[in-house]
């Protein structure tokens, strides 16, 4: 009965570390130049067909809060002086 | 007088030792350390590992759900009756504790009662913004993210106290409350 309470917590654990839900950031190289401005990377995701909600900088990319044209949650990460987009994340 | 009691028996030395009490039950006892897993774990993987945390917040939800619950209809010491105090009480056992003089309660005492009321209050809020986060509604809305962090960070330094609070407790009764909070046991010692 004791190993039950250590179980629970154990299996948690052991979940948690799992490579099957490592997700999440992105990486962004040679950033060193000019960064684009919020409102042209917005304009750059509107374009490309997201609706746009928020820009953000994360780490190294500007990270895009958007729906896709299905209506999709998406955060998109994308190079903050040639404004590429480095990955495209769909919320769960 | 020809009774043998299991105590004596296994003692060896004639002194009986002092009478162990059942205090947490099983489903405090998983709740806790589980809690424990879960928070950390929600902690480390933010903004990591989106899928990990939005499960163990999920996860949080659910075990402060099932808490609430047996808050109400669980065991003796689980019951929020056996552990809510009146604002009074707690600001004079919390003097009292400054002077390392406090009374010794077998279930929580009126600090630690209080600070379990605050911590469920704060992780419910904590999944209510996180979940908020998750919905199109609220998608992007910085407000939401920024509530939810100082949630988060609040609660932190409650568990900080919360930690602090159990050392200061064990030492003032030379007692291993963490233990107590593995095994469920603690020692119904006289009162001093
Ligand atoms: C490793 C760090 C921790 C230790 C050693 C610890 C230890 C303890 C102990 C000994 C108790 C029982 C207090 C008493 O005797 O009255 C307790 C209760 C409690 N702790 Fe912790 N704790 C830790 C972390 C946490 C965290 C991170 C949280 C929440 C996020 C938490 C939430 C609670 C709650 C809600 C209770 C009340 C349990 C119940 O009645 O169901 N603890 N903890």
């Amino acid at each position: 009965m004791r190993k039950l309470y250590f179980a629970v917590p154990s299996i948690i654990a052991a979940l948690s570390i799992s490579p099957a839900f490592a997700s999440g950031g992105a990486q962004c190289e040679n950033t060193s130049g000019e960064w684009l401005s919020h409102e042209a990377i917005s304009t750059m995701a509107t374009e490309m067909g997201y609706d746009v909600r928020r820009v953000e900088t994360d780490d190294s990319c500007y990270e895009v809060y958007a729906f896709d044209q299905s209506g999709r949650r998406v955060e998109i990460y994308m190079h903050p002086v040639t404004g590429v987009v480095v990955k495209v994340e769909h919320d769960s | 007088m020809t009774e043998l009691h299991i105590d004596q028996a296994t003692d060896g030395g004639g002194v009986t030792p002092p009478p162990k009490v059942k205090v947490w039950d099983p489903v405090v006892r998983v709740f806790h350390w589980s809690l424990v897993t879960a928070f950390f774990t929600a902690w480390i993987s933010a903004e990591e590992w989106d899928r990990v945390h939005e499960w163990m917040g999920y996860l949080v939800l659910g075990l402060i759900t099932v808490r609430i619950l047996w808050g109400i209809i669980g065991a003796r010491h689980a019951r929020f009756a056996d552990f809510v105090y009146r604002p009074s009480t707690i600001l004079a056992f919390l003097r009292d504790s400054t002077h390392l003089r406090a009374k010794r309660y077998l279930g929580h005492n009126p600090a630690g009662g209080a600070m379990v009321m605050a911590l469920l209050a704060c992780l419910a809020a904590v999944s209510a913004t996180g979940i908020m986060l998750t919905s199109d509604t609220f998608w992007g809305v910085e407000w939401v993210e920024e509530l939810h962090e100082f949630i988060v960070n609040l609660t932190l330094g409650l568990v900080g106290l919360h930690i602090a609070g159990v050392v200061v407790a064990s030492l003032e009764h030379r007692e291993n409350l963490v233990g107590s909070m593995i095994t469920g046991w603690k020692t119904n010692l006289p009162k001093r």
